[in-house]
């Protein structure tokens, strides 16, 4: 897989881009291992959750903002994914089929919290359903921690006040990696709409978090 | 360079990936463009702020919780249990063993009638069509439907569900008009559902009426695409009717919702749009695969 370094990546970016699976090895195996799903093998839906468990979590997590609500998402989204692997017909790659299937779910998820407000997500402590960290991140003092911290829920809230028609496609392109033509497949949006969806987006996003600009300064 | 190029431009630019020509060119804009200065300063912000989050990752425990849920449901894996029933009905050997057992059976029941007389005539129905009432015209097939497919809970009792059908029929724009016209199960919907149904049952029935398709020998996963593509802009619709089809000798997925009506004087689903979709088309672009829409509403 090729990696054009066009901005300052960190080594997070690299490792996301490369768990995408994209590359043409772990594709293939992709495909074994639907294959064997397909026949009714409920070991190989578990094998395609261990590949896969941390980008769906993610998805799910970003898109939500709440680590209860991704796991039942993540969930929902593998047993979906045993019912209806049938109907996969492997005209995307597994994971871009499997990336729908979580962002469809997800916004459904949105839409019903949105229009039953009674529909309450689960409460716990974050270290429940999160893991802290992963080899390849930068070490900091723990003073620097609580700053990044910090920064990172004001950019969750933040993206917690976006419209789910701005936050979906901004997430698949900007957290996830997704090329415009690919998140044009799977918003099944036009791709100059996911493109002009993205810029609101960003521009949104500044302005929202405009006042605690200096967390990245 | 005008502020519609720049603008075009900005997160490039922000991302470094513009060549350093345009680079220079959106340079020299914002340093005499007060508007797209600031855009661009809100373009920079967000983007550092996204670049410095950390990736999510799910913790152990919570992988564990969800790997036993999948366990749990792997019995009822639809897919691989009835492609591999079929598979195995489909052996030489299998149908040499059938067709002796059948024999057998056939002999056995000639000699209980003999002894016992004729047996009563009765209707074999479903376990869930009898928890949910859906065997009358127009709803739908529980024998077509496994029992995963049914989210035991959702569907109350007695209700309509929606119509799946695969045919050969050729359909135009009057004949299809006209089907929909008489077509009782949008009649039972109008009758039996509202507004907050659609909303707590879409879906469901989206689920539903694609698994059941998927049965049929139908793409369930390109019929939810085109539901989800066709109620994006209006969600508040629940599906009534799936049939594939021809439309003017085109292979063509007829898709009929029921809506409330645009006029808000009713919240019962008394409108419903049938949107004819050509599948060969939806995956290369959804925008040019609609062949015939119509719209018809319910006399109150």
């Amino acid at each position: 897989m090729c990696i054009q370094i066009g901005r300052i990546y960190d080594v997070a970016v690299i490792i996301r881009a490369m768990d995408k699976g994209e590359d043409e090895g772990r594709a293939g195996q992709d495909d074994e291992l639907v294959a064997r799903a397909r026949t009714g093998d409920a070991a190989a839906v578990e094998e395609l959750f261990d590949r896969y468990r941390h980008q769906v979590f993610s998805l799910a997590y970003r898109m939500t903002g709440n680590p209860a609500d991704a796991e039942d998402l993540t969930q929902d989204v593998f047993v979906q994914v045993m019912r209806k692997i049938g109907s996969f017909q492997g005209r995307s790659s597994f994971s871009t089929w499997l990336y729908r299937v979580t962002m469809n779910r997800s916004r459904d998820f949105l839409r019903r919290k949105k229009r039953s407000p009674e529909m309450l997500s689960t409460d716990g402590e974050p270290g429940d359903y999160l893991m802290e960290d992963r080899v390849g991140t930068v070490q900091r003092a723990p003073e620097d921690n609580a700053i990044a911290s910090e920064a990172q829920r004001l950019v969750q809230e933040a993206l917690q006040q976006l419209p789910v028609s701005l936050r979906a496609p901004l997430v698949l392109h900007e957290l996830e990696g997704f090329e415009y033509h690919e998140i044009a497949r799977m918003l099944v949006l036009p791709v100059g709409t996911v493109k002009s969806r993205i810029f609101r987006a960003r521009l949104k996003l500044g302005e929202i978090l405009e006042p605690h600009k200096e967390q990245w300064s | 360079m005008n502020c519609r190029q720049a603008r075009k431009a900005l997160i490039e630019y922000n991302d470094g990936s513009l060549v350093p020509e345009d680079s220079v060119r959106i340079d020299e804009h914002l340093a005499s463009c007060p508007g797209c200065a600031a855009m661009a300063e809100q373009i920079n912000l967000s983007g550092a702020a996204l670049s410095s989050l950390q990736p999510v990752l799910m913790s152990d425990a919570a992988a564990s919780r969800v790997r036993a849920s999948i366990r749990a449901e792997a019995p009822s894996m639809r897919t691989g249990r009835s492609a591999a029933v079929f598979g195995f009905l489909q052996r030489p050997a299998t149908l040499a063993v059938a067709g002796a057992v059948a024999a057998i059976l056939v002999a056995v029941a000639v000699v209980v009638g003999v002894y016992t007389g004729p047996p009563e005539e009765t209707t074999t129905v479903s376990e869930y069509s009898k928890e949910a009432g859906t065997s009358g015209p127009g709803m739908s097939n529980p024998a077509s439907m496994s029992e995963d497919a049914l989210a035991p809970g959702m569907a109350r009792v007695g209700l309509p569900t929606p119509e799946v059908k695969v045919s050969n029929t050729d359909y135009n724009g009057e004949s299809l008009r006209a089907m929909f016209e008489d077509l009782d199960v949008k009649k039972q919907y109008s009758a039996n559902y509202s507004m907050g149904d659609a909303v707590q049952l879409r879906g469901n029935y989206t689920d539903r009426a694609a698994l059941e398709f998927q049965a049929m020998g139908g793409d369930g996963g390109m019929y939810e695409a085109m539901v989800s593509y066709i109620t994006s802009s209006e969600p508040v619709m629940l599906p009534c009717y799936l049939e594939k089809a021809l439309f003017t000798g085109q292979s063509a997925y007829i898709i009929g919702l029921a809506a409330p009506s645009r006029s808000g004087d009713s919240k019962n689903l008394n409108r419903v749009e049938v949107w004819v979709m050509s599948p060969e088309k939806f995956t290369a672009n959804p925008n040019t695969s609609i062949l015939y829409f119509i719209e018809q509403r319910e006399t109150q």
